[in-house]
C-alpha cells in the first residue's frame, strides 16, 4: 500500500504487452480513460517512477535499501515441507534406518513409484510474482499428495518391516533371540527412529501411542511395525514444520525461540533440503545448537556441504526461471525458424543445456566469493554444450580447472544465452526487458490492458524488431511502461539474435516464407531507466550491466527474493525490513553471495517464530 | 406364457426376491415399474471442460450462418435471442456446420451433431486479459495480479472463488456416494498463472482460503489413482488387519490431538492442521467406501504410453498432439464407463496445426495480419477434429444397455480464453456435446447476443453484448444438479462474481444482470 501511494497512478497506468515478442496498445481504450486519476486502463508517457518517488523502501521494487524499523515479522503459518524436501527426508530415513547401504537402496528403489507420484509443487501466484513465486511457496494441500503419501508411508512401513531388515533396522536385540527384551526393543526403534521422524525427543506418552498402534503382541509383526512406521510419516510432525517454539523474545510472548529441534530442523531443511544428519542432530539433542559458536559452526558445516550448493542452485534456477525456457520441439518444421537458425538449429535437449549454463555461472560466483553484482560483470563460463559453445564461440570447458572466458560483448547474465534465445525466429526485447525488470530490478509492472496489441498487424514488417516495437509502443497509453521500464533494458542486447549469436546486422524474415524480407542495422543504445531518475544513455550490454551494478538495486532484488524463497512466504517489506537489510548488505559486499546465504540463516527472524 | 415371456431378467430376479439373495440395493430391489424406469434412466451425469488456448477466434468462422438461427423469442424486453437447428453441409468426405467446425464426414456425422450446441454471446463483462480463472468461474487469476486494471482490481477485491468444477466435486448432490476420485485434471499447458480449477483449502467446512488444485498431466498418474486405488502394495504380511485399526483413522486421530490440544500453536496453524484435517477425512472416506470399479462395460487397460510428453504450445506437431489426446480421451471413456471419476478437465494448447512463428503473439495478437485469420481457423478446426470429436465419439457409448449414451449423461463443454479479439473476452465461444441427462436442447445453435443493442464499441468492434458468463457458469452447474444453495452467494446472481466492468457499464440489461442465476429458457430441453 506504500507502493501504491506513492506511485498509485502511474503505476496502474503501466502497460506491458506481455509475452510478446512484438505487441503494443494503442492509446486509449474508453473514452474516459484519459481522464481517470486512478486506477484507469489508459496510461499516459508519464514517468512510471513518478514524481516523488523515493528509491529506497517501495513495496514490490525499486528499493536500494530497506529500513529496520521496531515491528515484528509477521505471524508463522505452519509450512508444509516442499515435494523435494519430503523426497530427500524419506530417502535418508531409509539410510538412516537400514544401515546395510545395499538393503537401503534396494529399500529405496521399491518406493521410488510412490516418492516420484507425489505432485510437483507448482509456482503459485502472488501480487509481485504475477505469473508464480518460487516452489516452496506452493503451501496449498492437495488431496493427490495426501494420498500418495498414505501410499508411501504404507510402503515404506512394509519395507522397513521386511524380516530381513529387522535386525538392520531395530538393531540386535530384534535378532538375538531373547524374547525377554523384545519389548523393549520395540520401545527403544520407536524412540530412536520416532525422533528422526517426527524430528524431536519423543515424550513417554508420545511412545506409548506409537506402541498401541502397532497393536500386536508380537514386538516383530511386520504389519504392526509397518503401521507404526507409516504413522510416523503421515505425522505433522514429519509432513510440516510444527514448531512451538521457547522462550519468550525479548519480553514478548508472541515471539519465541524455536527450540533445539526446531532448529536444527529449519537450518537443515532450508541448506540441505532434507532431515538433518546425525552431527546436526547430536548438536541439537545436546543443546550445543543454540549457542552462538555452537549455530554458527553447524551452519557453516552445513553451507560447506554439497547440499547446501544443490540448494542455492535451486533457488537459482527459480529465480531466473529456467523452468520456462522454450523445450524447442517442433522448431525444425518451423520454416523462419530454420532459416534464422541455419546449422545452428537446436535440439530437444538444448533448453537444459541452457538451464545448467546459467546454473553453473551463478553458482561459480556463490564458491568464488562474488558478489551479486559479479552476477552482471562475470565473464567465466562452464558451457559443456558443444551447440551452445558454438553460439559463444568458445570451446567447451573441459570439466575441471580454469573457466572458459566469454567475449567482451557478452557479460554476466543478460549476455547468456538462457536469456537471449526466444525459442522463436525473432529477438524478444519486451520479454528480455520484463525479465530484467522484474527479475534482477524487482520492481512491479502492471498487466498491459485489454486492447495491447490492437495494431501490431499494421507495422511494416520490414522492419527490425527494435523499430517495430518502437512504433507499436510509442502511443502514451503503452509509453508509460514500455519507455521507461521495458524497451530500453531489452533493446541493450539487440546485438543478439534469436540464438544469443552475436551479430552486427538484423536479418528480418517473413514468418511464412522464412525469405530475407529486408536487412538492418543494429542498434543497442538505449535509456534502460534503471533507477528512477537516471537518463544516462548506454551504448550496450556492458553499459547497461554497470548502470545496473551502479545502481544497488541487484543486491536488493536478491534479498527479497532470497528471503522469499527461505521463508515460503512473500516478504513484507516494513515487517521484514530488518531480515531484508541484513540480507541485502551481505549481497553487495565482497563474497556476497555466499554471504548473503549465510545472512539469511544468521538472522534472527529465522531461529525465531512470532505466534499471534 | 406370453406374460412371463415379456419379462426382463430384471423382473424375473425381483420376483425371486432380491432380498432373499442378500443383495444389497439392487435393481431387483426396485418395483416393477422402478425397475423399468431404471432400464431408461440415463448414466451419472459427467462433466468434461476443454479449453482452448488464448482464443482469438476470427469473428464468424467458429459460428454457423445466421440463416440458421430460425427462431426467436424476448428474453428480456429489449433483449431477444435467437437460435436454430444446426445444419450439417457435406462436401465430398468433408462435413462441417461451420468453417472452423469440420471434419470428415464419417467423424462428423448427423448424429453427434444431433446432440451438439454452438453458442455465441457469453461475455465476461469486464477487463480481465489473460486468464486461466475465468474459464470455469476463478476470474481472479488472470495475468494482472494484485495490480492492473480498476476492473481487475474490483475482481481482486472478491479474491479467488471455486470454480464450477470443484463445486461439482464436493456436492453431495453430484456425487450422492462416494467416488474413486473426485476428478482429475490434466496438467498441460496453460496461460499463466496456470491450472484452472481453485477450491476452499478446507474441503470440510467449504471455507478458508482458495487456492489452486493441483493438476498432472500424466495420464499414467490418473490412471493408477483412478483404478489402482490407494491400496499399499505389496501387502504387509502379519497381524490380521481385522485386528489392527485402519491407519488413517489413527493418522486423523494424531492430526486432531494437535490441533485442539494445549501445545503452543498460531492461529494459521490450526487453520493449516484443519485443512490437513479435511484431506485426511476425505482419504478415509475414499478408503472406506470408494466402490470397486467393475461394471459389464468396465476393464479398463492402461495404455502403455503416457500423454505427458514436453510439449510446448503449437508447437507445430500436430499428429503427435494428437496422439496425446488419443491417450486421454481412453482414459476419460474408461473412466466414465467405470464411473471412477465424473469430472475432467482437460486444457488443450497443442499443436493442431504445423505454424511458422510465434502462435501468440504473431498470431492471435494480430487477428488482421495477413494470413492470421487463416492460422487461426485452422488451429481451432484442428482442436476440433483431433480432439474434441474424438472424445464425444468415444462418450457416445451405450450404457446401461438402452439407447442412451454416456455422452447423454454428459455435458462436454469447450470454450476460449477470449472472443474474437486477443485480450478480451467478450463472445466467447461455447461450444457443447451432450445433453447432460436430458437438461440441454442440442442439435441447436444458439446466439444469445442482443444485436439491438449497440455494438461494444471500444471493447469488440462488431461484436454486441450478450447474456454474462457467470450465468452460463450457473446454468452449467444447473444442468449438473447442482442445487443454487450450494453455490449463489447472497445478492449476487449468476456464478462467483456479479460485476460489470467500466468498459461494458450500461451494455447489459439489468435484468441481464440481475436474474444471471437463471437459466436461459431456450437451452431447455
Amino acid at each position: 500500500m506504500k507502493f501504491q501511494a506513492k506511485f498509485g497512478r502511474v503505476w496502474l497506468l503501466c502497460i506491458l504487452f506481455l509475452a510478446s515478442g512484438v505487441g503494443a496498445c494503442t492509446g486509449q481504450i474508453h473514452p474516459d480513460a484519459a481522464n481517470q486519476d486512478e486506477g484507469g486502463s489508459g496510461g499516459n508517457s508519464e514517468n512510471p517512477f513518478g514524481p516523488g518517488g523515493s528509491s529506497t523502501g517501495s513495496q514490490g521494487g525499486n528499493a536500494v535499501s530497506f529500513a529496520c524499523g521496531q515491528s515484528s515479522p509477521p505471524p508463522a503459518v505452519l509450512k508444509k515441507l516442499t515435494t523435494r524436501q519430503l523426497r530427500n527426508s524419506v530417502r535418508d530415513l531409509l539410510r538412516l534406518a537400514i544401515k546395510n547401504e545395499a538393503a537401503a537402496n534396494t529399500a529405496i528403489k521399491a518406493i521410488a513409484p510412490d516418492l516420484d507420484s507425489i505432485p510437483k509443487d507448482l509456482r503459485p501466484p502472488t501480487p509481485i510474482d504475477v505469473h508464480g513465486s518460487f516452489t516452496r511457496l506452493d503451501q496449498a494441500t492437495q488431496q493427490g499428495q495426501i494420498d500418495v503419501l498414505y501410499g508411501l508411508a504404507r510402503n515404506l512401513g512394509a519395507e522397513l518391516a521386511r524380516p530381513e531388515n529387522r535386525g538392520s533396522v531395530m538393531g540386535a536385540c530384534a535378532t538375538d533371540g531373547d524374547a525377554k527384551n523384545d519389548s523393549a526393543c520395540l520401545d527403544a526403534f520407536i524412540t530412536s527412529f520416532g525422533e528422526r521422524v517426527l524430528r524431536h525427543s519423543l515424550s513417554a506418552e508420545e511412545v506409548a501411542r506409537f506402541r498401541t498402534i502397532h497393536a500386536a503382541t508380537d514386538p516383530f509383526d511386520p504389519a504392526g511395525v509397518a503401521d507404526v512406521v507409516g504413522a510416523m510419516i503421515l505425522s505433522p510432525y514429519f509432513l510440516a514444520f510444527v514448531e512451538h517454539g521457547t522462550d519468550p523474545v525479548g519480553g514478548d510472548n508472541n515471539i519465541r525461540q524455536l527450540s533445539a529441534f526446531e532448529l536444527a530442523s529449519a537450518l537443515s531443511l532450508h541448506l540441505w533440503e532434507t532431515i538433518p544428519d546425525n552431527e546436526l542432530w547430536a548438536a541439537a539433542k545436546s543443546g550445543q545448537i543454540l549457542t552462538t559458536a555452537g549455530y554458527a559452526q553447524q551452519v557453516d558445516r552445513l553451507l560447506g556441504d554439497a547440499r547446501a550448493q544443490q540448494t542455492f542452485d535451486l533457488f537459482t534456477y527459480e529465480w531466473l526461471r529456467l523452468d520456462e525456457l522454450p523445450t524447442f520441439n517442433g522448431l525444425d518444421k518451423n520454416v523462419a525458424f530454420k532459416t534464422m537458425a541455419g546449422g545452428d538449429l537446436p535440439s530437444s535437449s538444448y533448453a537444459e543445456a541452457l538451464a545448467t549454463d546459467a546454473v553453473d555461472v551463478v553458482s561459480d560466483v556463490f564458491r568464488n566469493g562474488g558478489s551479486a553484482t559479479d552476477l552482471l560483470t562475470t565473464r567465466r563460463s562452464f558451457v559443456k554444450d558443444a551447440a551452445l559453445a558454438k553460439i559463444y564461440g568458445t570451446s567447451t570447458w573441459g570439466g575441471s580447472g580454469e573457466p572458459v572466458m566469454l567475449p567482451e560483448n557478452r557479460i554476466g547474465l543478460l549476455g547468456l544465452a538462457f536469456h537471449l534465445t526466444s525459442g522463436t525466429p525473432k529477438t524478444r526485447p519486451i520479454v528480455k526487458g520484463v525479465f530484467i525488470r522484474r527479475e534482477l530490478l524487482c520492481d512491479v509492472i502492471a498487466a498491459p490492458p485489454a486492447n495491447a496489441g490492437d495494431g501490431a498487424d499494421k507495422v511494416d514488417k520490414t522492419l527490425s524488431i527494435r523499430q517495430q516495437i518502437e512504433t507499436l509502443t510509442s502511443p502514451p497509453a503503452c509509453a508509460g511502461c514500455h519507455k521507461f521500464l521495458i524497451n530500453g533494458l531489452g533493446f541493450a542486447t539487440e546485438n543478439f539474435d534469436a540464438l544469443a549469436r552475436s551479430r552486427s546486422n538484423e536479418v528480418v524474415l517473413d514468418l511464412e516464407t522464412g525469405k530475407t524480407l529486408a536487412t538492418t542495422a543494429i542498434d543497442t543504445r538505449a535509456t534502460p531507466y534503471v533507477v528512477e531518475d537516471e537518463t544516462d544513455e548506454v551504448a550496450g550490454l556492458p553499459q547497461l550491466a554497470e548502470a545496473m551494478a551502479a545502481s544497488g538495486k541487484v543486491p536488493a532484488c536478491l534479498a527479497r527474493k532470497a528471503l522469499r524463497f527461505t521463508l515460503a512466504r512473500p516478504e513484507d517489506e516494513e515487517r521484514d525490513g530488518c531480515a531484508l537489510e541484513s540480507i541485502r548488505t551481505a549481497f553487495a559486499s565482497s563474497g556476497g553471495l555466499r554471504k548473503g546465504w549465510r545472512a539469511i540463516v544468521m538472522n534472527p527472524e529465522f531461529r525465531q517464530r512470532v505466534f499471534q | 406364457m406370453t406374460k412371463n415371456a415379456s419379462f426382463s431378467r430384471r423382473k424375473l430376479l425381483h420376483g425371486a426376491g432380491g432380498v432373499a439373495l442378500g443383495l444389497p440395493l439392487l435393481p431387483s430391489l426396485l418395483s416393477l415399474k422402478e425397475a423399468d424406469a431404471a432400464v431408461a434412466a440415463p448414466g451419472p451425469k459427467r462433466f468434461v471442460f476443454v479449453s482452448h488456448l488464448y482464443g482469438t477466434t476470427p469473428r464468424n468462422t467458429i459460428y454457423p450462418g445466421a440463416s440458421v438461427l430460425t427462431e426467436s423469442a424476448v428474453l428480456y424486453p429489449g433483449h431477444s435471442v435467437s437460435w436454430g437447428k444446426l445444419q450439417r453441409s457435406v462436401s465430398g468426405t468433408n462435413a462441417s456446420v461451420a468453417p472452423a467446425l469440420a471434419a470428415p464426414s464419417s467423424l462428423l456425422t448427423d448424429r453427434l451433431v444431433s446432440k451438439m450446441n454452438v453458442m455465441r454471446g457469453w461475455d465476461i463483462p469486464f477487463d480481465i486479459n489473460h486468464h486461466s480463472g475465468g474459464h470455469l468461474g476463478n476470474y481472479a487469476a488472470n495475468n494482472q495480479g494484485g495490480g492492473g486494471s480498476a476492473d481487475n482490481q474490483v475482481i481482486q477485491s472478491f479474491g479467488n472463488q471455486p470454480t464450477i468444477d470443484q463445486i461439482m466435486a464436493y456436492s453431495s448432490a453430484f456425487y450422492p456416494s462416494a467416488v474413486r476420485e473426485r476428478f482429475f485434471i490434466d496438467g498441460g499447458i496453460y496461460v499463466p498463472p496456470g491450472p484452472y480449477s481453485f477450491y476452499y483449502q478446507n474441503i470440510q467446512t467449504k471455507s478458508g482460503p482458495v487456492s489452486r488444485v493441483a493438476a498432472n498431466k500424466s495420464t499414467s498418474y490418473w490412471f493408477d489413482k483412478l483404478f489402482t486405488g490407494t491400496t499399499p502394495k505389496p501387502s504387509t504380511p502379519g497381524s490380521p488387519a481385522s485386528t489392527r485399526k485402519p491407519l488413517v483413522d489413527v493418522v486423523l486421530e494424531d492430526y486432531k490431538a494437535l490441533r485442539n490440544g494445549n501445545r503452543r500453536l498460531s492461529a494459521g496453524d490450526k487453520t493449516r492442521l484443519d485443512e490437513f484435517i479435511g484431506r485426511l477425512s476425505e482419504l478415509q472416506k475414499k478408503i472406506q467406501a470408494a466402490p470397486a470399479v467393475t461394471s459389464a462395460n468396465c476393464s479398463p487397460k492402461k495404455n502403455a504410453k503416457d500423454a505427458s510428453g514436453a510439449f510446448q504450445e503449437y508447437e507445430g506437431d500436430p499428429t503427435r498432439a494428437q496422439q496425446k489426446y488419443a491417450i486421454w480421451i481412453e482414459l476419460i471413456a474408461a473412466a466414465f464407463a467405470c464411473d471412477a471419476t465424473r469430472i475432467v478437465v482437460l486444457p488443450a494448447g497443442e499443436p493442431f496445426l504445423q505454424i511458422n512463428g510465434d502462435y501468440h503473439n504473431d498470431y492471435t495478437h494480430q487477428p488482421g495480419a495477413p494470413g492470421a485469420a487463416d492460422v487461426l481457423t485452422k488451429t481451432n478446426q484442428g482442436q476440433f477434429e483431433r480432439c474434441i470429436l474424438p472424445l464425444a465419439t468415444a462418450l457416445d457409448v451405450s450404457e446401461g444397455g438402452g439407447t442412451n449414451t454416456v455422452l447423454d449423461s454428459s455435458l462436454v463443454m469447450w470454450s476460449h480464453e477470449h472472443g474474437a479479439e486477443p485480450h478480451y473476452a467478450v463472445s466467447i465461444p461455447i461450444i457443447t456435446f451432450g445433453s447432460a441427462g436430458g437438461f440441454f436442447k442440442t442439435g441447436q445453435y444458439f446466439d444469445f447476443r442482443r444485436k439491438a443493442n449497440d455494438a461494444l464499441t471500444g471493447v469488440s468492434a462488431q461484436e454486441f453484448s450478450g447474456l454474462t458468463h457467470q450465468r452460463w457458469l450457473a446454468t452449467v452447474l444447473q444442468s449438473m444438479g447442482v442445487p443454487k444453495n450450494e453455490w449463489e452467494k447472497p445478492g449476487r446472481p449468476g456464478y462467483g462474481i456479479n460485476f460489470v466492468g467500466d468498459l461494458f457499464k450500461g451494455r447489459y440489461l439489468p435484468d441481464v444482470v440481475n436474474k444471471a442465476s437463471e437459466v436461459p429458457p431456450m437451452l431447455r430441453a
